[in-house]
């Protein structure tokens, strides 16, 4: 009986663990937003806020998954995987981008 | 909590107190417009302010070597959320002598006009008068302190670096000045010769804002 109850609480302070991560990621995403936004006031460095976001963000999701070693059919690694797709479409769109001004420059 | 909840815990406390500072420093920050204009049909190369605490230029559109008067600015370029300069760089070749100048001019924050104007939280405009022998003068205007002289300096000529003769291809200085001239109106290049522009500017120190900038 000891055991399973033991086994009990030490799953509820685990569940309870992941759900203070999971609010500290939520207002550590929405600082680093506002941090990045500070950091690169001038239009022509915002288009790198999107890029470096999603970088951080990734990082952080995937620190998370691995620390609670979470399944791959798991929402955590949908969002990770989420965060991977827009990292990459918005490195790529501020290549071609920052290559198109340079062609127009010369 | 455990070491992964600590971690982002620390990571808040970080962000939040550069957040923090960056909002600060932002709020040291002010909003200039910067312009200028030139006597004399000149090439202007490089005009910027620069400051120590950034890595930020302070630009000005420059001026164009077939649009040129003394007094008459075309546009002011908005410098927002930048420090207050504490020096401009220039570097131009002027048509009239086949002359370059090359100089960064500090800004003494000493001075008593200009320490005025760095104390202003009100938006500045800068203007710069560039005559010939260069002779080169910065007035600074806000709106209770109006417009005042703050520089007057007359630019030693230089020997252009090779680095600054390249214009599309790197060039000798005989072929930069010759394709310099090749963008210059027939009419300029006549006044040229007849030495219409040999006018001194070393004693006017009156300039007037447009009305638009402080309405």
């Amino acid at each position: 009986m000891d055991n399973i109850s033991e086994g009990n609480s030490s799953k509820l302070d685990n569940a309870k663990e992941k759900q203070r991560s999971i609010f500290l990621l939520i207002g550590l995403y929405i600082c680093i937003f506002f941090m990045l936004a500070l950091l690169f006031p001038k239009e022509n460095d915002m288009l790198f806020i999107p890029a470096y976001y999603f970088a951080t963000v990734t990082i952080l999701q995937l620190s998370y998954v691995i620390y609670y070693k979470f399944p791959f059919k798991s929402w955590p690694v949908a969002v990770l995987i989420l965060f991977v797709i827009l990292l990459a479409l918005f490195v790529a769109f501020s290549i071609y981008i920052v290559g198109l001004a340079g062609a127009y420059q010369h | 909590m455990n070491l992964l909840n600590k971690i982002y815990a620390i990571l808040i406390v970080i962000v939040l107190s550069c957040s923090i500072l960056l909002v600060h420093r932002s709020l040291q920050k002010i909003d200039y417009r910067a312009g200028c204009f030139s006597a004399v049909p000149i090439h202007v190369r490089q005009l910027y302010f620069t400051d120590t605490r950034s890595t930020d230029y302070g630009n000005f559109y420059e001026p164009e070597p077939n649009n040129f008067a003394w007094g008459e600015v075309s546009q002011y370029f908005r410098n927002s959320t930048i420090d207050v300069p504490d020096s401009v760089h220039i570097e131009y070749f002027s048509y009239t002598d086949s002359i370059f100048y090359n100089s960064t001019l500090p800004l003494d924050r000493t001075d008593s006009v200009w320490g005025k104007y760095i104390k202003t939280t009100e938006p500045l405009v800068f203007t710069m008068g560039i005559a010939d022998k260069g002779i080169i003068k910065l007035w600074c205007s806000s709106p209770s302190l109006g417009t005042q002289l703050i520089l007057a300096e007359q630019l030693p000529a230089v020997e252009p670096k090779p680095e600054d003769l390249y214009y599309k291809e790197p060039l000798s200085k005989a072929q930069y000045i010759a394709e310099m001239f090749t963008m210059l109106d027939d009419s300029i290049k006549n006044n040229i010769r007849q030495e219409l522009y040999i006018k001194s500017y070393k004693d006017s120190s009156n300039y007037q804002l447009p009305d638009y900038i402080f309405p």
